[in-house]
């Protein structure tokens, strides 16, 4: 885990030397701030060093626990990512939730009714579904939402940041619902990216378990075809699902970025745009940091998921 | 009365092909085939692979469905059962497969499998339910250390015997043994074949044993039918088809087996391949293989006709 955490580190902050800006040329270009001052900064972050004494300054602040400080934001960037790490994290939690709930009871009545209606009319969906970029599907939906005004129930869609003008002045509950009326668009746009991939392999997964010679053995012993079904075939088909939660949990995080930009969800994405179009480097090297720590969380969680599903394999 | 009545089976197969995948053909993997079996008895079905026995096996069970043909199990019409009922009639005809590894759900405990048919069944629940399974894992050889193993923590030979515990778990009158020992080694074969042949002893239990293995079927089966190619061509006593097989194909076939006196040349000469059941050959399908063959063999479709008054043999040529 940590020489991947390392490689990963190196290569970022080799590309990042070798990209042209500079983090300071805000300062440089502000009359008010003195020359004299400039080179302080350089000396103090080590900008006038060679880059590969830079990094390993940087790796040995990192190893400590301290990121650094934002150009951009003026503060730190542990404190930055905190704030940002929170809401892409609701996003992420709230569509790769919606997104298997929906995602794989639909493959498995495709896989049960193959060949027939509902299949046929959800793989055409599925299709449609994949073929549509997110920036697209996220574009088409807030214009749909700025078109459609106040609805029932939800009033007017939020049609971008993470929570309205005045939520300082709300109560708990009321945070609550204004923030999910906010997650609702790119929530919903996150989960149709998702749901069509995942809907074709639960349905590819249950079709192949389902063909398997166990599950005619237990159809052999009379049992009901409930049973079969959620006993003996699905936690079989749960299998390949499982690899790819840890995979789709942590591509959320990046993927999410498209959708994150154009509905101004203030996370990871838009932060590490940011970041880069000012080439604040450490917080994007902390960016980088973040994602690659999160896919192998997500790796670790579908080991985990793994261990307890199949009797094959064991946490050692 | 027979404890299995199977009469003219037909089981066919949708080809697909062409862009769309529309039906283009059927295969007839079984064409017409008839068996009775009685209590406590074992009847072979043998012929190589491709030859439509183990479809067969399993349309009998009605788990695939045939085309046509009757099949009565302790006298019941099979056919005439919904869905429910067949379900409930399965207690008393039971299955075991090929391959023990894949016919063993893998996230199941031994128990967990040879538990399932008995509470589905309402045979036996608590703590007499335990006891069951034990006994059914002792007449297997299988001891209460393995109750809670999974299979992969099984050799091959130990998972036949759970495949075959769990069968027999809930009594059946009738055990369809689809090629049980194949999949496994030699050795283990034999232990296997005689557990079988004990088990049948103590409940009288019928066998449709189906294998490609004559060697084994000698060994084990009472009366035996060979098929090819959707048909059985010859049927009669284990004895008499092995020491005086009549159609060309038994007698290729038991040529096949050193042990059982390979002895003539002439037919390891005749072997080849099976013809694609997509197209079979005319007239008797075993006519390009056969080296008795006569022009009107490409013809005329022989029947199965009585000979010596209990076998039945589907060759003009070597008829008496």
């Amino acid at each position: 885990m940590f020489p991947m955490l390392l490689g990963v580190s190196l290569i970022a902050f080799l590309l990042l030397s070798l990209s042209p800006g500079d983090p300071l040329a805000a300062q440089r270009g502000n009359p008010q701030v003195p020359d004299e001052l400039i080179r302080r900064i350089e000396a103090q972050y080590g900008f006038d060093r060679p880059v590969p004494e830079q990094y390993v300054r940087w790796l040995s602040r990192v190893v400590r626990g301290d990121l650094g400080y934002s150009f951009k934001f003026k503060r730190p960037v542990a404190d930055v990512i905190g704030e940002r790490l929170g809401a892409t994290l609701l996003l992420a939690l709230f569509s790769t939730l919606l997104t298997w709930l929906l995602a794989v009871p639909l493959g498995v009545w495709a896989a049960l009714r193959r060949g027939q209606w509902p299949d046929k009319s959800i793989s055409v969906l599925s299709f449609v579904g994949m073929s549509l970029p997110s920036f697209f599907l996220a574009l088409l939906f807030l214009y749909a939402a700025t078109v459609a005004g106040p609805l029932p129930l939800i009033g007017r869609i939020p049609i971008g940041g993470l929570v309205s003008p005045g939520f300082d002045r709300l109560d708990l509950v009321g945070r609550v619902l204004d923030i999910a009326r906010h997650l609702l668009l790119p929530g919903v746009v996150l989960t149709i990216g998702g749901l069509a991939g995942l809907q074709r392999i639960s349905r590819g997964s249950t079709l192949e378990t389902l063909s398997q010679p166990y599950i005619l053995a237990a159809r052999a012993r009379g049992l009901s075809e409930s049973r079969i079904l959620w006993r003996h075939a699905f936690r079989n088909a749960a299998n390949p699902l499982i690899t790819l939660l840890g995979f789709e949990f942590s591509a959320l995080l990046s993927g999410a970025a498209f959708t994150e930009i154009i509905t101004s969800w203030p996370g990871m994405g838009l932060l590490a745009l940011e970041a880069v179009r000012s080439k604040d480097q450490f917080l994007v090297m902390a960016t980088v940091l973040m994602g690659s720590l999160l896919l192998m969380v997500g790796n670790l969680l579908s080991d985990l998921l793994h261990a307890w599903n199949d009797p094959r394999v064991k946490v050692s | 009365m027979s404890l299995m009545s199977v009469r003219d089976l037909h089981v066919s197969f949708p080809v697909r092909g062409g862009f769309l995948g529309r039906v283009q053909g059927r295969v007839r993997a079984v064409d017409g085939v008839s068996l009775e079996l009685a209590a406590g008895e074992t009847l072979a079905l043998v012929g190589e692979s491709g030859c439509g026995k183990s479809t067969t096996a399993r349309a009998i069970l009605r788990l695939l469905e045939p085309d046509s043909g009757q099949i009565h199990i302790d006298g019941q019409d099979l056919r005439s059962l919904d869905s429910e009922a067949l379900r409930r009639f399965r207690r008393k005809a039971q299955i075991v497969f090929q391959d023990p590894s894949a016919a063993l759900n893998p996230r199941r405990t031994a128990f967990q499998a040879v538990a399932e048919g008995l509470l589905t069944h309402q045979l036996s629940t608590g703590a007499a339910l335990r006891e069951r399974v034990l006994e059914l894992f002792g007449l297997v050889g299988l001891s209460a250390e393995h109750l809670d193993r999974h299979p992969h923590e099984f050799s091959g030979g130990q998972r036949q015997r759970i495949g075959i515990a769990r069968a027999l778990a809930v009594e059946p009158l009738l055990l369809v043994l689809d090629e049980p020992v194949s999949a496994l080694d030699v050795s283990v074969q034999a232990q296997v074949v005689n557990l079988l042949e004990d088990i049948q002893q103590r409940t009288s239990v019928g066998y449709l044993f189906v294998a490609h293995d004559m060697g084994v079927v000698r060994h084990i089966a009472h009366r035996i039918a060979v098929m090819y190619l959707g048909r059985i061509v010859e049927s009669g006593p284990t004895e008499e088809i092995c020491t005086d097989p009549r159609h060309p194909y038994t007698r290729m076939l038991i040529a096949s087996v050193p042990s059982l006196g390979g002895s003539t040349a002439r037919w390891q000469e005749s072997r080849g391949e099976l013809p694609s059941p997509l197209n079979p050959p005319s007239g008797c399908a075993f006519h390009p293989r056969c080296p008795l063959a006569r022009p009107e063999c490409a013809l005329v479709r022989p029947e199965l006709s009585l000979i010596d008054g209990n076998r039945l043999s589907a060759c003009p040529v070597t008829a008496p």
